[in-house]
């Protein structure tokens, strides 16, 4: 019931979405363009109109939802993974990794294409998911969540530190690596929106189907063990797949906060912390909310554009900030 | 039908280079309240964990039922045996009703199960726990007598055989001790499961164990019944402490005074 309220609203913010900007689309002409055949009279008459819609906003409002439903699912794994509700889906240094890739791909000049993608996605991706192999092979296999959580960090810190050194020996360089490390949906394309969807839809649904296990295994491993499920290889599961959807979703938009953090939480703490309800509804969520964020994100200064990650974080925090002191009965 | 629950052949476990447990050969019968004692470091725990596939035991030196405990799929041993730990940590607001219908895991796949009967069987073990009262509550809200219930609880949604405590009173008031150790003692009885507890207490021990098991350093000193299992003797070689054995005036069951140094 709240999962199609929550559908709804999403449907509704992307045909709002759809309408502002830097030119002003009525909403009857959105729907003209979207819908052609509700008009078989000859639907809209501004050619451009038509092109801003179909050829740029429509696929960056697709992108960031899709990213905002990513970060959101992987962010509810990572807290289930970790048994705790700050955790965030870049614990194992995938912001890193990525940046760093791209911040030495940019230096280098890498010049690649795969499935249409370019070399920037490709390094964000790459670096993202091998940073987290690494991670996971140093901790001991995932021995425990506490030795990932530390291999995470020390990883994190020694990639940012040689992202810094890439950027100090390549300072022409450093206004690009900057942007993408805030992320951004401006240059969203329909390719990404084609590669991107099924990657991080699929990823999605297949941790939704294993939900129940991870359910348990916030009760600690021995525990979980004892209910029958194979902790280790499950985690692992858990892992690499949420870390295939963050990694995906940086790879399209850089690296944006705060999304993979507060739309579990805030969700966990409304609805229950069961993961099989929380998993969708934090999927829904996560797609508004960066939604919402990049709209704002390419109209309040419009038309200059802010980097979505900035959004997020400034609307985001305070939200989170207010959660928690009534949580603490400190406010109504 | 074997007359085994658990049975333990030349069983030996190190950890980080050192011995553990060595060559433990051990037999618990079915439908036994055994109770398993010694001091600190003597491997109690660890032969605990060991029987529950929480470590894994080389081949061929756990048993459950007569099959060797390596062949069982995690999800078929969890339906034989249910484990009790001292306690556990929570930090998300799962109800006391979440966490007992936890559970039923073993007994439900992607293709079976019966939800029906889960609910039965889940709402059957919060009655037998007395915890009914509690089950929408939040589990990080109970107190930890109460969280003892529902960890109870929750082995006994998974009917098991073979219920594995460890030090289960270890938090809790006389009180609550007394009441978990019966609460057991009566599911063991009227419902025929084996339990294994691993105690601290001896009085506890010899007041409701059935057959009891002493170790100490990795090795099974002696095991039986509880009355021949502690004597002066072995308690002042083991403990360094004299102890009397007197008759509760209360039970008849023996119990043990010890010296204060």
């Amino acid at each position: 019931m709240v999962f199609l309220l929550l559908l709804l609203l999403l449907a509704v913010a992307a045909f709002t979405a759809a309408t502002v900007g830097s030119a002003s689309i009525p909403f009857s002409d959105v729907l003209k363009i979207l819908f052609p055949f509700l008009s078989p009279e000859g639907g809209v008459s501004n050619h451009a109109f038509q092109v801003i819609i179909l050829k740029i906003r429509l696929p960056r409002i697709l992108l960031a939802i899709i990213t905002g439903m990513g970060l959101a699912v992987s962010g509810t794994v990572f807290q289930g993974i970790f048994r705790n509700p700050m955790a965030n889906p870049y614990m194992l240094g995938i912001s890193s990794g990525s940046a760093f890739a791209v911040a030495a791909g940019m230096a280098l000049g890498f010049q690649a294409t795969f499935l249409g993608m370019g070399a920037i996605s490709i390094s964000a991706f790459l670096g993202g998911f091998l940073t987290s192999l690494i991670v996971y092979f140093i901790s001991g296999g995932g021995k425990s969540v506490f030795s990932l959580l530390l291999s995470g960090i020390a990883i994190g810190f020694f990639l940012s530190a040689l992202m810094s050194l890439v950027m100090y020996l390549n300072r022409n360089q450093i206004e690009n690596i900057v942007y993408w490390t805030m992320g951004s949906f401006n240059a969203s394309t329909w390719t990404k929106v084609a590669v991107s969807a099924p990657v991080i839809i699929l990823s999605s649904i297949l941790l939704m189907v294993f939900s129940r296990d991870l359910n348990i295994m916030i009760t600690g491993d021995d525990s979980a063990k004892s209910l029958g499920v194979e902790v280790k290889a499950k985690r692992l599961f858990f892992l690499l797949v949420s870390t295939f959807i963050t990694a995906g979703a940086v790879s399209v938009s850089g690296v944006i906060g705060f999304v993979g953090l507060v739309v579990p939480h805030v969700l966990r703490i409304l609805t229950g912390p069961d993961h099989r309800s929380l998993i969708p509804l934090s999927m829904v969520s996560g797609g508004i909310f960066l939604l919402l964020s990049d709209t704002l994100a390419r109209t309040l200064l419009s038309p200059t554009e802010i980097p979505v990650g900035i959004i997020t974080s400034i609307f985001g925090a305070p939200f989170f900030i207010y959660l928690l002191f009534r949580k603490r009965n400190i406010i109504p | 039908m074997t007359h085994k629950a658990v049975e333990l052949k030349g069983l030996s476990w190190r950890y980080n280079g050192r011995s553990v447990l060595s060559d433990v050969d051990l037999e618990i019968k079915k439908g036994s309240f055994t109770g398993i004692v010694g001091p600190n470091g003597a491997g109690k725990t660890t032969l605990l964990k060991l029987v529950l596939k929480l470590l894994s035991p080389d081949k061929d030196t756990v048993f459950i039922f007569d099959r060797d405990i390596s062949s069982f799929l995690r999800k078929d041993l969890a339906k034989r045996i249910s484990y009790v730990p001292q306690t556990i940590n929570v930090d998300f607001s799962f109800s006391v009703h979440q966490i007992v219908s936890m559970g039923r895991n073993p007994h439900s796949g992607f293709f079976s199960g019966d939800p029906v009967r889960d609910s039965e069987v889940v709402q059957k073990a919060m009655k037998e726990t007395e915890i009914e009262n509690l089950k929408n509550k939040d589990i990080g809200s109970i107190s930890g007598g109460e969280l003892q219930r529902v960890i109870i609880a929750r082995a006994l949604a998974q009917e098991p055989d073979i219920l594995a405590l460890d030090e289960p009173t270890s938090h809790l008031d006389l009180n609550h001790q007394i009441r978990i150790l019966s609460l057991v003692r009566s599911l063991s009885r009227e419902k025929g499961i084996t339990v294994i507890a691993v105690l601290h207490d001896f009085n506890h021990a010899l007041e409701y164990c059935t057959s009891l098991v002493l170790m100490n350093k990795g090795k099974i000193v002696s095991s039986g019944s509880p009355e021949k299992v502690i004597t002066p003797q072995r308690m002042k070689e083991i403990y360094g402490l004299n102890i009397k054995m007197e008759t509760n005036p209360f039970t008849g069951k023996p119990y043990i005074i010890n010296e204060y140094v």
